[in-house]
């Protein structure tokens, strides 16, 4: 009895959600088509003047270029539908692979920087909306605003100021030690050099959560 | 009382909370701090078995030579037929001989049979013809559609087969690594199998690459056994060098002025060029294929681009541009051997400016400091990419310096975008440069303004042509020498300064790295456009000097 309207209504927004997706798709498509950037360009960059006329058609053949607008999107959604997602230009690489890679450790700050942000926003946004109109929700506000209107390459950059340059606390680079092979990168080396890209993704969000919080305990 | 009660247990759930996450936060750094105590320290100091190297140059699609990876620098995995030494001279690697046929249509080489791939496998001539064709059509970064084809008529002896005669061809035996036929396929660039100096170990993407000494390597084994590049910005370059962490590091002039302890700045010529392109021919209404105007009344006029050539000061522009990280260019390739001296002038001469100007018929008639010929007035737009602040500074000092002898230069920013489209008729700050002789020819060349970057001035002149083609057209590189610098200057014409002045080359910028005083990188090449990764051209001399 209750499953019927649960499931038209899940299947209404599957249907909408792959419509939405199309309609990106398309609109990506055509969008970097018009751009008056010009891959080939882009690709060769400084080597321009030893790339004659017949290796630039080599490399537009390579990459379909030679084909018009339409056909190259007909292609792609006919082989995306497929299940071939297509190679990379810029890695030469599966698309899949080159997801699948960065995905990992995207997965793995992600995770930590939503917990983090949770709780300290949460935290932060019931003291605020509990005091509120004191001082001490005053600087919580202050906070969360600052922050909300901060942009995140910024706020990276501070920190990476502060605690790698400055105080040495925190690794420049990587998400390991260079040098150091895949298989033995230690657990804690793993986590330092994580710590400040999560803390800064979690510095941001806290004030998002803190504010929204703060607002519905008013 | 309800709702205070209420609000008092928030209260202290939150406090909790945020109890709770201090103290959480306060443990994790006491931790990271212990961390970068222990775990750094492997990392820290260079040796002759691992050193950090910060130049940049990932390359993104992998390392296969035939869509173009090794071409300049060192290619690492693999190893080239020839190669330029520290003086840019053509000296064997793979190659024991090599001839050239009477119609320069066949290349023949012979190679050396004690090669072995890093997998095991000998080295053949049949993986050479392989490489070069492979190379033929594949739509990388390396051209090689002159081969007809590449055949192995022996196991040591290959015969390549040009549509038509190209001296510069050499250039692709220089910078073309060959692959293993039985190991090329299309996971190759991520798997790289070669008879270079150095074998793949790790390549986390977009942070490090790490290296070892490929013990099957034929040549002398390499002095340093572990390289690890380290992919970081010029700036993150910089504070990894500071910190001790990296041994190479190639830093942008403004950085170079700072010192490192236990670090020495090299200073490395470069033909990493800089220069004016002026639009040569008047303005007709003529357009591109793309519908791009072409053409320029004032730049049109040989006495404009000669007076400009002469009024420039190129050392001031070193001096106070570059930080003295550069030297004065009079043709797109001053420093390499195949430059002719006698095409320099004397420039900083305002004086002789004024001089050609007044000759051309250039007067300041109405007194407002800017010449007039009839109706024209002499001035031009130079136009820059408004991302590079180097030819910002370039074009706002050279127009500052035309000023003085009545020539009104007036500097605009664009994207590259806009400039493509503007560059057949208005002055360009351009920077190229290189060890193939090809981006001359294509610079200079009329028939090869096609409406793009080359020759996107629409330069032309039928003698300079002919003494392009017999350049190119020459069976060796000692024999085209004599031809590629008579088109810059033969004492009579040519595309430099003192004859149709094409371009007023301004500057060549050094690239500057610092340099562990522990590591001996040898006498580094003339370096050709792109700072960074062309260091490595010797990395298997380099050596470590401490214990």
């Amino acid at each position: 009895m209750q499953l019927r309207p649960i499931l038209l209504f899940a299947l209404r927004k599957l249907l909408r959600l792959g419509l939405l997706l199309l309609a990106v798709a398309v609109f990506t498509f055509v969008l970097l088509s018009l751009s008056p950037i010009d891959p080939l360009q882009a690709y060769i960059g400084a080597d321009m003047m030893q790339i004659g006329p017949e290796q630039q058609e080599l490399i537009a053949e390579r990459w379909g270029l030679d084909q018009p607008m339409i056909v190259r999107f007909w292609d792609w959604l006919g082989q995306l539908v497929q299940g071939n997602w297509g190679t990379s230009l810029v890695f030469n690489q599966p698309v899949e692979a080159v997801i699948a890679t960065r995905f990992q450790a995207s997965l793995q700050m992600l995770a930590i920087a939503w917990l983090l942000s949770g709780l300290l926003g949460l935290g932060l946004g019931i003291v605020a909306g509990a005091l509120a109109g004191t001082w001490c929700d005053r600087a919580i506000r202050l906070y969360a605003y600052t922050l909300a209107s901060a942009p995140t390459f910024w706020v990276a950059l501070l920190l990476l100021i502060t605690f790698s340059v400055s105080l040495k606390v925190t690794p420049i680079c990587c998400a390991a030690p260079p040098g150091v092979l895949a298989a033995d990168v230690t657990l804690w080396q793993h986590l330092h050099h994580l710590l400040l890209p999560a803390i800064t993704l979690s510095i941001i969000g806290i004030a998002n959560i803190a504010l929204h919080t703060r607002q519905k305990l008013r | 009382m309800m709702n205070r009660r209420l609000r008092l247990s928030t209260l202290s759930l939150g406090a909790v909370l945020l109890g709770q996450v201090l103290v959480g936060c306060g443990a994790g750094q006491t931790e990271s701090a212990n961390v970068s105590d222990s775990g750094a320290s492997p990392a820290q100091t260079g040796s002759a078995e691992q050193i950090v190297l910060t130049i940049g140059g990932e390359s993104e699609d992998g390392y296969d030579p035939t869509l173009g990876w090794g071409r300049y620098g060192s290619p690492l995995f693999q190893s080239t037929l020839l190669r330029r030494d520290d003086n840019l001279d053509i000296v064997n690697d793979l190659a024991t001989d090599y001839t050239v046929s009477e119609d320069g249509l066949t290349w023949t080489v012979t190679i050396r049979d004690d090669a072995v791939f890093s997998d095991g496998e000998p080295l053949t001539a049949a993986d050479v013809a392989y490489t070069f064709n492979k190379a033929a059509e594949s739509g990388g970064l390396t051209d090689v559609t002159v081969l007809d084809e590449a055949v192995a008529t022996d196991d040591t002896t290959v015969e390549l087969r040009l549509k038509q005669p190209q001296s510069t061809f050499v250039n692709r035996l220089i910078t073309l690594g060959i692959v293993p036929e039985h190991a090329h396929g299309p996971d190759y660039a991520r798997n790289p199998v070669g008879s270079g100096p150095y074998q793949l170990v790790q390549w986390d993407e977009g942070q490090q690459l790490i290296v070892e000494v490929n013990p099957n390597y034929y040549g002398e084994a390499p002095g340093i056994q572990r390289l690890v590049f380290l992919f970081v910005e010029e700036d993150g370059a910089f504070a990894a060098a500071k910190a001790g962490q990296s041994q190479v590091a190639s830093v942008p002039p403004s950085l170079a002025v700072q010192s490192i302890d236990g670090m020495t700045l090299y200073d490395v010529t470069s033909v990493d060029n800089r220069g004016l392109m002026f639009p040569y021919e008047p303005a007709t209404g003529r357009t591109t294929p793309n519908g791009a105007p072409i053409g320029n009344d004032v730049t049109a006029d040989l006495a404009i681009r000669q007076a400009v050539n002469f009024a420039i000061d190129r050392q001031a522009l070193v001096d106070g541009v570059l930080e003295g990280y550069g030297s004065p260019a009079y043709g797109p390739v001053s420093g390499l051997a195949w430059e002719e001296p006698k095409a320099n002038i004397e420039d900083a001469d305002p004086e002789r400016a004024k001089e050609i100007l007044a000759a051309g018929g250039w007067a300041d008639s109405n007194g407002d400091g800017v010449l007039e010929k009839g109706d024209l007035k002499a001035e031009f737009t130079i136009l820059y990419p408004a991302s590079d602040s180097t030819r910002q500074a370039l074009a706002l000092s050279a127009a500052e310096m035309l000023k003085p002898i009545g020539i009104q230069a007036n500097v605009e920013g664009k994207s590259w975008d806009e400039i493509t489209l503007a560059m057949h008729s208005n002055v360009v700050v351009f920077g190229w440069g290189s060890h193939d002789q090809t981006e001359m020819y294509n610079l200079y060349y009329s028939q090869a303004a096609q409406g793009d970057f080359f020759n996107a001035g629409y330069y032309a002149n039928s003698a300079i042509d002919t003494t392009l083609d017999l350049a190119m057209g020459a069976p060796s590189e000692a024999e085209a020498i004599a031809f590629w610098q008579a088109a810059q200057w033969d004492g009579d014409q040519g595309f430099t300064a003192q004859g149709d002045a094409a371009w007023a080359w301004l500057v060549n910028l050094d690239h500057t790295y610092f340099v562990s005083d522990c590591l001996d990188i040898g006498q580094p090449q003339v370096e050709p456009h792109g700072h960074g990764w062309p260091i490595t051209a010797n990395i298997a001399e380099w050596t470590w000097t401490c214990n």
